[in-house]
């Protein structure tokens, strides 16, 4: 594998980590383990990282007046990266609200034992 | 021959593991059937299949393509993401075969 695909591929395979420890937190929350879903938030954020820094290095090569090659499978990496990104974001957002919901939920079971 | 389809987002990066998968496959002397597909299609791609493999990005879709899978009986993993990220076709190709044999 060229040194461009191996970047490329360590964007698609982080970024796709770190949404899937996003959705595997969504499900944790759910069930009520919220200390594991933080966790796993946890883990989405640091694969992102992971994945911008690939892209970074790339940004850095071209800065320094290397040419570095567009291909459509850069294009499709970035894509994942772009994405996972917006759906962890917006994930996080859906998490507090899960929670939310569970405890409204709670309190409506007590009430109605009263 | 064993036919083996490898899904994830649009079927482009698992279109690069594919060949890989081949190559390792004719080394060994297997006949194999293998092909890239959107995770999008599962649903539509199980017919004879022997094993599903989920790309480590949609990995995500294991517990909702799972589910379509166990319907037609068909055994399914998510590609380890260090073999996906080097693109070994040949540790991808046993740990195809590995799930068929475990699905016996």
């Amino acid at each position: 594998m060229s040194e461009m695909e191996t970047v490329i591929m360590q964007l698609i395979i982080h970024a796709g980590d770190g949404k899937t420890k996003a959705h595997e937190a969504l499900r944790e929350a759910k069930e009520g383990n919220y200390k594991e879903a933080e966790n796993l938030m946890k883990l989405a954020h640091e694969a992102l990282i992971v994945a911008h820094n690939a892209q970074t290095s790339l940004l850095h090569k071209e800065a320094a007046g290397e040419k570095v090659e567009i291909t459509a499978l850069f294009v499709h990496a970035q894509d994942h990266l772009m994405t996972s990104m917006s759906e962890i974001n917006l994930i996080e957002q859906i998490l507090d609200l899960r929670i939310e919901m569970n405890h409204l939920k709670d309190q409506l079971a007590m009430e109605g034992l009263k | 021959m064993i036919k083996i389809k490898l899904f994830c987002a649009a079927g482009f990066s698992t279109g690069m593991l594919v060949d890989k998968m081949i190559e390792a496959a004719k080394e060994k002397g297997i006949e194999v059937d293998i092909e890239a597909c959107s995770q999008h299609e599962l649903g539509k791609c199980l017919e004879n299949l022997d094993v599903a493999l989920l790309g480590p990005q949609v990995g995500y879709t294991l517990p909702k393509s799972k589910k379509i899978c166990d319907e037609k009986c068909v055994p399914i993993g998510v590609i380890p993401m260090t073999d996906y990220g080097t693109m070994n076709g040949e540790k991808v190709l046993n740990f195809a075969l590995d799930l068929i044999e475990e699905s016996k």
